[in-house]
């Protein structure tokens, strides 16, 4: 079992092309048990390849994947026989029943516990019949038993709650709050929908373009960001301009965002002191803190190759 | 439901276990039907057998069912394991497992291997016990070659499965590509490799292990594995996936375009020449003059035997290449089968690039002439790729090989045969053309005897070098070889080419060899009372379906007269030639100093079916069944 605060999964510059079209462009990444890490991007970002080079069904073209501690080759399944897996869509054998895929599945891990399987199976109301007469809900859960039945060390889910209805989409997130918060495995869980971020990690990473924005945890990145509005210009917009140019110009600020007038910016900044000392520069201003849906939107929409 | 089987530790032969016990359980159904499959398939080539006349060993229904079986099978099998796993998306839970790349592959590969072997293996052992065939050298042998069979044709289909949308164009080129080979090389697939281990000459009887087709075998299956393993496991499976996908219409268009121009340069090819002679291998062959002529015997108690009919067979061989201009000649092969009647022999042409005769070596007497005969018309029709057997030729090839393979007491008896015959059917220009209505009506012998003198008449009429013209020019070489040479061809019949080199119209020749008939038989006395039998057949209502009713009328004779009634009911359409091979016998006895007999059989066949009807009886002094009558009739 891996010491607590020791790293769980490490990437590395992780780079991959399908053909022409680049998907990950230098990726670093970086989790420690007993994190729970969102994975927030948006669609084509590069999520699900991160993910899928983690569990090794995809292979990276170059950077290098650790887990555990340790470089993760093609034909060691050692490491993988350590984490738990949920997909973002679950293709089952559908002539199985839940007893059965369990004991499938259950060969390929040491650390199986066929009685823990048998309490999440209760605990998720999953019901003992073919699969091919489940929901997309039902199914999702039935990963989910599947992946904790061995008590996996990192718990990897890529866009689990993706399809799902809101009410089971809720219930899926608050069995897996409590599931994150009793055990001890590290979670890495990826969505494109930032209130289930919210709700369940303590660190978070936005990937854009297949390059890391921003990690770090959720309270980190609120102080980061600021929205300020000018007051109306009056006569003279240009004054302002130059009065606000002027301010940033002196600041290590980052604009992610211009619109207006009146004039509203959004800027970055890695210190959150330099907001004080913008507030006195500018003091007519309006200063705002953004929820971590429009910190999103506002670094992808301001990546560099993002849409205009 | 079967225990899937949750290991503690998981090593890979745990791994390749569960995944294999998923495979059984996932594909029961299918490995049920499997072996019930094969076993009626097995039955039914045996019920054949048994009632064929040229039958044999009744175990070579085990390769006859394995070569239909394991490809159908090995279909399924790959669809089911294979094909389906794609289609379904399954493979990407699979991937997702702390599995080694290629376990799953290796994991389907032996399933299918030891579902479909594991069957051909039993029914082969099944087979041989429930024949009395208890030797374990007969039975391993056969069960390798079975296996080697399965093998290479389940790493066909197990790797054409990964190519998913591209198997069905696969499989298309792969044949075309085996029919190009087998077109413009010596190469012929049933020599080669897995197809040469279920040779049913060989297969139960060949002693010997069979190195070469083995070796054959395991690198054909390795090279067919190849394709499908690199699109398996070639970047992580991701190549597989995507042929998984339905195709578009750009490339549905794309694979039309590839086939079709396949198909033409196919039809382009032109076909090969010479055809590599087969050898008979090993102990107990006897071989004539000519390296084609062969004899397997076997046993050293038949080698004078055998080196007498090699030595006809080799003698044969020198006269077709010396007068025929065929050179090579075919390769003339004959094997021993001790189970075979007193002067019967069975044809297997075309089976081993030749022709093949089976024949008891340990019979009596041997007639030689007859196997002479026999041997000629095999290899003009199998030079002439059967078209001598086409109707305006069929006299031709019946009666030249007669004519040309005798020796003047042959020649004599076959006209003696042929006067006899030729009082008991209408003889014409059309009615030789028509070759299998003759044949009807005379009895194959019959027909045979009237064809060779029709052949000697025109020889000595016009010159044996005009006959001899006449079957290189049609029967010593393929002439129809595509559209362009069948346009040509078609009107180049025997009897066109005839008047055009005589200057003798065909109905005119027809009419003097009539006319020579009956100028001999005048002078046959002796022949006369055979000549003046004459038979009746009807069918007649009765409550349990219709009698046949058959009577001969002629002169009594001094000894029983042993007769036959023949009987076959006929299916669409009703004009079919007859294979009196096929028909019922019923023995029907004349005694000796009777005028006539009659008789009937009741109920033989439903009102509104169709039957043919023949009467024959035994000459023995011509060795000829005579047949007196025969008819089609629907019953009333």
């Amino acid at each position: 079992m891996t010491p607590p605060g020791d790293c769980v999964l490490e990437l590395r510059d992780l780079r991959k092309r399908y053909g022409s079209v680049p998907v990950l462009e230098g990726l670093n990444l970086r989790l420690e048990r007993g994190q729970v890490y969102g994975f927030l991007g948006r669609n084509g970002a590069g999520k699900s390849t991160t993910l899928r080079i983690v569990m090794g069904i995809t292979h990276a073209d170059a950077g290098s994947v650790s887990l555990f501690g340790s470089p993760v080759a093609a034909s060691d399944v050692r490491p993988r026989q350590r984490v738990g897996y949920v997909a973002q869509e679950q293709h089952f054998y559908d002539w199985m029943t839940p007893e059965a895929l369990g004991k499938f599945v259950g060969a390929f891990y040491p650390s199986w516990d066929p009685d823990r399987y048998a309490e999440l199976l209760d605990r998720f109301e999953i019901p003992e019949r073919r699969l091919r007469t489940f929901s997309g809900g039902m199914h999702v859960k039935q990963a989910l038993a599947l992946a904790l039945a061995h008590r996996p060390e990192l718990l990897v889910l890529d866009e689990p709650t993706a399809g799902l209805d809101p009410v089971v989409r809720r219930e899926f997130l608050e069995i897996l709050r409590e599931i994150v918060a009793r055990g001890e495995q590290a979670t890495l869980f990826s969505s494109h929908l930032v209130d289930e971020v919210e709700l369940v990690a303590t660190r978070v990473g936005i990937v854009e373009h297949g390059v890391m924005r921003y990690e770090g945890s959720l309270a980190e990145l609120a102080s980061r960001v600021r929205r300020l509005t000018l007051p109306d210009p009056g006569a003279d917009p240009g004054a302002a301009e130059r009065e606000v140019e002027a301010a940033l110009a002196t600041l290590p600020l980052r604009t992610l965002s211009r619109r207006g007038p009146p004039l509203e910016l959004t800027v970055w900044s890695e210190e959150p002191l330099v907001f004080a000392a913008l507030e006195a520069r500018l003091p007519g201003a309006r200063y705002e803190p953004l929820t971590l849906e429009e910190i999103f939107i506002e670094l992808v929409r301001s990546s560099p190759g993002a849409d205009a | 439901m079967l225990d899937l089987g949750a290991g503690r530790g998981s090593s890979m032969p745990r791994r390749l276990a569960t995944l294999m016990r998923k495979e059984l359980a996932q594909h029961r159904a299918l490995l049920w039907v499997l072996p019930l499959a094969l076993g009626v398939l097995g039955l039914m080539f045996w019920a054949q057998l048994r009632t064929h006349p040229s039958a044999t060993n009744r175990l070579t229904a085990c390769a006859q069912a394995l070569r239909i079986f394991v490809p159908l099978a090995a279909l399924a099998l790959g669809q089911a394991l294979i094909v389906r796993e794609y289609q379904a998306r399954t493979q990407l839970f699979l991937q997702a497992l702390p599995l080694r790349p290629g376990e799953v592959l290796l994991a389907k590969l032996g399933v299918g291997l030891g579902a479909l072997g594991g069957t051909a293996v039993a029914f082969c052992t099944l087979a041989a016990l429930l024949q009395g065939e208890f030797g374990l050298r007969v039975i391993g042998s056969m069960a390798l070659r079975a296996f080697g069979f399965v093998l290479a044709v389940w790493s066909l289909c197990a790797s054409f499965g990964l190519l998913g949308k591209l198997r069905v164009p696969a499989y298309l080129t792969l044949i075309l590509g085996v029919v190009a080979l087998g077109r413009a090389t010596s190469f012929q697939l049933e020599r080669f490799g897995p197809f040469a281990l279920l040779e049913a000459s060989t297969f139960v009887a060949e002693r010997v292990l069979p190195a070469r087709a083995l070796l054959e075998t395991a690198l054909a299956s390795v090279a067919l594995l190849l394709p499908g393993a690199l699109v398996g496991l070639w970047r992580d499976g991701v190549l597989a996936e995507r042929l998984s996908e339905r195709a578009t219409a750009r490339e549905a268009v794309a694979v039309g375009v590839v086939l079709f121009a396949e198909f033409t340069a196919i039809g382009l090819l032109r076909p090969k020449r010479d055809v590599a002679p087969f050898q008979f291998v090993g102990d107990g062959v006897a071989r004539g003059a000519s390296h084609g002529a062969q004899v397997l015997y076997g046993a050293a108690e038949l080698a004078p035997r055998a080196a007498q009919v090699a030595s006809a067979l080799g003698a044969l061989s020198e006269r077709m290449r010396g007068e025929l201009g065929i050179d090579p000649p075919p390769p003339l092969l004959a094997v021993h089968n001790g189970l075979l009647e007193e002067n019967r022999v069975n044809t297997r042409t075309q089976e081993l690039g030749g022709v093949l005769l089976e024949l008891n070596l340990g019979a009596r007497a041997l007639d030689l002439q007859a196997l002479r005969a026999l041997a000629t018309h095999e290899s003009l029709s199998w030079l002439s790729r059967r078209r001598a057997l086409f109707e305006p030729n069929h006299w031709l090839l019946d009666g030249f090989s007669q004519a040309w393979s005798g020796d003047a007491p042959a020649l004599t008896r076959c006209w003696r045969r042929a006067l006899v015959a030729a009082a008991h059917v209408e003889l014409g220009a059309d009615v030789v053309t028509h070759w299998e209505r003759l044949m009807d009506q005379a009895g194959e012998d019959g027909a045979n005897a009237l064809g060779c003198s029709l052949v000697d008449f025109v020889g000595e009429r016009h010159g044996r070098e005009r006959v001899l013209e006449l079957v290189r020019r049609l029967l010593a070489r393929p002439t129809v070889t595509g559209l362009v040479s069948w346009w040509r061809e078609r009107h180049a019949t025997p009897a066109a080419l005839l008047a055009l080199h005589t200057g003798e119209p065909w109905p005119d020749i027809v009419d003097a060899w009539q006319r020579e008939l009956a100028r001999r038989r005048a002078r046959a006395q002796e022949l006369a009372s055979e000549a003046n039998d004459r038979g009746e057949l009807t069918l007649e209502p009765s409550a349990i379906g219709a009698d046949v009713v058959y009577a001969l009328t002629g002169a009594p004779a001094a000894l029983d007269r042993q007769c036959r009634l023949l009987s076959l009911q006929l299916e669409r359409p009703y004009d079919e030639y007859v294979n009196a091979e096929r028909a019922e016998r019923r023995p029907v006895l004349w005694p000796a100093g009777a005028p006539e007999v009659h008789g009937r059989v009741r109920g033989l066949y439903p009102a509104g079916t169709r039957a043919w009807l023949a009467l024959e009886c035994h000459v023995p002094a011509l060795e000829l069944d005579k047949r007196v009558r025969s008819v089609r009739l629907e019953a009333p």
